[in-house]
């Protein structure tokens, strides 16, 4: 009995020294904490922005959020701390990093070693680059008076991971991947017009707001900044449109006229122009050598995810035998990567077969639908795709010379004498590497389709 | 046999076991991962062997030992007086060094951990003071609590590993290949060092177990279940972060558990963690300090086996006891004022001793004695 009291009083002394529970020096009331959900970095002619947005609060104040700029990220949080109304601001539980795309294209490499140094921050934070805008705007504007980034940003994470299997690149990811490989994937977000209508009480603005020294909380500038997006939408839907047929494929960072035929992205509302901006998937960064350089589009993600291990749940759209368009819904898949050899150490090609599952979720009007034929027709057209997906993967690899998918590590763990033998470093070999691809596609069922 | 301080053998194996987990967070996962990569998870099985030997000898050693006796007494024993002297001030200096460096590494971790900014100082003198308060009272309270907290601290990192199985990759650990043979043998002296610390350092309190056949048997067991235990460890911890991340971060496994997620609602229990290390850090310095005590009383002729004397009790040399606690406090102060110094301490230097005493120090006096007849 002794021995179990002393266990109990061991453990209970514990909890007072953990250095969280002292009353009389650093306890806070949680209303008293600004607890940092999001976190947006930023380069700007020579300094650091840093911005942050706490959650949502109970009450149903709008979250809090701040954005103050310094010559690095700890004195950017020291600068938003002396200009805001918080008492302490907490990052012990940041969910989510965001980026912003120059900061991503200039030194992603040294906000990431922060990120591992830093002793407050998990290391396994889904990190994200935001496409073409700064991570201050996508903190600072995103949401609406109730909701915030955080929230926007935890509804885009189980849409990154909608799969049981498939995931979202964290910073130890990105990090092991650079230290390993050169390079790395990390996903990519993009500040739009939301698709929801806000109602009437979001007129812009965003009660709660510690502004720091950031004037972009004015409703003013809110509003206008809504509007641009939604020209600047409409703009992309129309040359959409004119590009829509063409393969979905990778895009240089900075360019212009960057959307492709992106089914959805002319997402539209009645409330268009007052309805909030929100963040959606954009695809993946490339980074190669601790810096942003390029984009992979976000119709290549089932390639991504084959892999990667980790297929998310996606749409596939494909043409079925009357030329109708049929939506395929992959939720299943594998690939295989096999290296070819001509010799010891010798690497000629990289064979890859992949398996994927799919089932039926919009069909064509056609006569022949649920005809094996028809099945058939539709599994053709599904490996096709799947195919071509991996082939635009693997070749922005090869042609970047950038191994973001760890095509070494597979080759190494296929065959690893041969491996250790190569005279050249695997990305050096890449680019001359020949591609076999071979897609096993399955349409498992078809959801009540019948033969007509 | 005296009973007022009398231990079994599996106490003195259980304080063991808190004490090998000191270097073995601070050192192991990072001093042997810079060396075999990924392969790192083999290092404590290939250092299993060796060690086993070391285990074998130094029980050798130990059952040459007299009712009551510890190493100390055996070194007196093979070296006569004067060498023995000598040899007891050296392991004295050594153990009072070792004492000073985990108060030192004790509070660093606390500071990069739990308290950011604060400074070492507070930390390693509070904990000076209370193993002071230990090393002058019965050695068997300090066995004794090692097996109350034993279960909390072993529980507790099993379930750290368990819950830590989900993100192991096995990209992050394999292929292993016969190129990873040398990387893997370099690696294993990181093991070795730990598990040899673990091996001589419970000689300091042998004294208080009677005489019993079967300590090379139980000796070995015990090692092999350690080396088990550190291959885990390296599985959790390579295998979640991959060997390169783990070379960037000075404590992986703390980082680790920082990260773990229980049942998708516990999170940041790592202050809880750390604070826990507290205990194998108190129990090291501990016995550091009543080792290093006791080895200046014989030095000085005195009787150094505990009667059961007060606390205030100056008698027959304890008077040392301050001193000894004072200079371990003091170096303490002066290790590593810096992080860059306090890796070399942690790395470098206080392993490099570690290996010259275990496998140098102790055989010699062993090779003495034998030839002396000694033994």
């Amino acid at each position: 009995m002794k021995r179990y009291i002393s266990i109990l009083i061991i453990i209970s002394s514990l909890l007072s020294l953990g250095g969280c529970g002292g009353i009389h020096t650093n306890y806070r009331e949680i209303q008293q904490l600004m607890v940092v959900q999001t976190l947006g970095l930023d380069r700007e002619e020579g300094s650091v922005r840093v911005s942050m947005a706490a959650a949502a609060e109970a009450s149903g104040d709008g979250p809090r959020r701040m954005s103050a700029s310094g010559g690095t990220v700890s004195s950017a949080i020291e600068r938003a701390y002396e200009l805001s109304y918080e008492e302490e601001i907490f990052f012990s539980h940041v969910n989510h990093i965001l980026i912003g795309e120059t900061a991503a294209e200039e030194e992603l490499d040294s906000f990431l070693d922060y990120l591992c140094q830093s002793p407050e921050l998990q290391i396994d934070i889904p990190l994200y680059i935001v496409r073409e805008g700064t991570a201050e705007q996508a903190v600072m504007e995103v949401g609406d008076s109730s909701r915030g980034i955080s929230e926007v940003m935890q509804a885009v994470r189980e849409i990154f991971s909608t799969a049981s299997n498939s995931r979202v690149f964290t910073v130890a990811d990105t990090l092991r991947s650079l230290d390993r490989y050169g390079s790395a994937l990390v996903c990519a977000i993009r500040c739009e017009p939301g698709s929801e209508s806000s109602g009437p009480q979001n007129s812009g603005q965003s009660g709660g707001e510690a502004g720091g020294d950031s004037g972009d909380t004015e409703a003013e500038e809110k509003q206008a900044a809504q509007e641009k997006l939604s020209q600047a939408a409409g703009e992309e839907e129309a040359a959409g449109q004119e590009e829509q047929g063409q393969a979905a494929g990778e895009t240089e960072t900075g360019g212009e006229g960057q959307e492709t035929a992106e089914e959805g992205a002319g997402v539209r509302s009645s409330s268009e122009k007052s309805g909030p901006i929100m963040a959606g998937i954009a695809g993946y960064g490339i980074i190669r050598d601790g810096k942003l350089c390029k984009y992979l589009e976000p119709e290549l993600s089932v390639a991504v995810g084959l892999m990667t291990d980790s297929v998310p749940i996606s749409f596939i759209s494909v043409e079925d035998m009357d030329g109708s368009l049929c939506s395929l819904e992959v939720f299943q898949g594998s690939a295989k990567l096999s290296p070819v050899w001509s010799g010891p150490g010798e690497l000629i090609g990289l064979d890859i077969q992949a398996e994927v599952t799919a089932s039926v979720m919009e069909s064509g009007p056609s006569e022949a639908a649920g005809a094996e034929e028809y099945i058939n027709y539709l599994t053709g057209q599904l490996e096709s795709a799947v195919s071509e997906q991996l082939n635009a993967l693997l070749q922005s690899s090869m042609q970047l010379k950038a191994d973001f998918l760890g095509l070494a590590g597979m080759v190494e763990r296929s065959s690893p004498e041969n491996y250790r033998l190569m005279e050249q470093s695997f990305t050096e070999a890449l680019p001359k590497l020949e591609l076999q691809i071979s897609v096993s596609g399955r349409l498992s069922h078809t959801n009540d389709m019948k033969e007509a | 046999m005296n009973k007022l301080t009398q231990i079994s053998r599996r106490q003195l194996f259980a304080l063991a076991t808190l004490m090998l987990l000191v270097p073995s967070l601070r050192l192991f996962i990072t001093a042997a991962t810079d060396y075999a990569g990924r392969a790192v998870w083999l290092t404590a099985l290939l250092a299993a062997l060796p060690m086993l030997i070391y285990m074998h000898f130094i029980s050798d050693l130990m059952d040459c030992r007299r009712e009551g006796e510890n190493i100390q007494e055996l070194m007196l024993r093979c070296l006569g007086q004067k060498l023995g002297r000598a040899a007891l001030a050296l392991t004295a200096a050594w153990l009072v060094l070792y004492a000073g460096f985990i108060l030192r590494s004790g509070a660093d971790r606390l500071i990069t951990t739990v308290y950011p900014n604060s400074s070492p100082g507070v930390f390693t003198l509070g904990l000076g003071l209370v193993c002071l308060a230990a090393a002058l009272g019965n050695p068997r309270s300090i066995v004794r609590s090692a097996m109350l907290i034993s279960p909390v601290l072993i529980g507790s990192l099993l379930l750290i590993l368990l819950f830590s199985l989900d993100s192991i990759e096995a990209s992050n650990l394999l292929p292993v290949t016969v190129d990873d043979a040398l990387p893997v043998a370099l690696g294993s002296l990181a093991a070795v060092d730990v598990l040899s610390f673990g091996v001589y350092a419970v000689c300091f309190l042998e004294g208080l177990c009677p005489l019993e056949p079967g300590r090379a048997r139980q000796g070995s067991l015990w090692l092999l279940a350690m080396v088990l235990l550190l291959s885990l460890l390296c599985l959790a911890v390579v295998g979640m972060f991959g060997a390169e991340l783990c070379s960037r971060l000075s404590r992986p496994f703390f980082i680790m558990v920082r990260n773990l997620v229980f049942f998708r609602t516990v999170e940041r229990v790592e202050a809880l963690v750390v604070m826990l290390w507290l205990f194998p850090d108190f129990l090291l310095v501990s016995v550091f300090l009543y080792a290093a005590q006791y080895s200046l009383r014989l030095c000085l002729g005195q009787d150094a086996r505990f009667r059961g004397e007060r606390f205030r009790d100056m008698s027959r040399g304890r008077w040392l006891i301050w001193p000894t606690a004072l200079a371990a406090i003091i170096c303490s102060l002066l290790i590593g004022p810096d992080a860059l110094s306090l890796d070399f301490w942690s790395a470098k230097l206080i392993p490099a001793i570690n290996l010259i005493f275990a496998f140098i120090f102790i055989p010699s006096i062993y090779i003495v004695g034998k030839v002396r007849k000694t033994l």
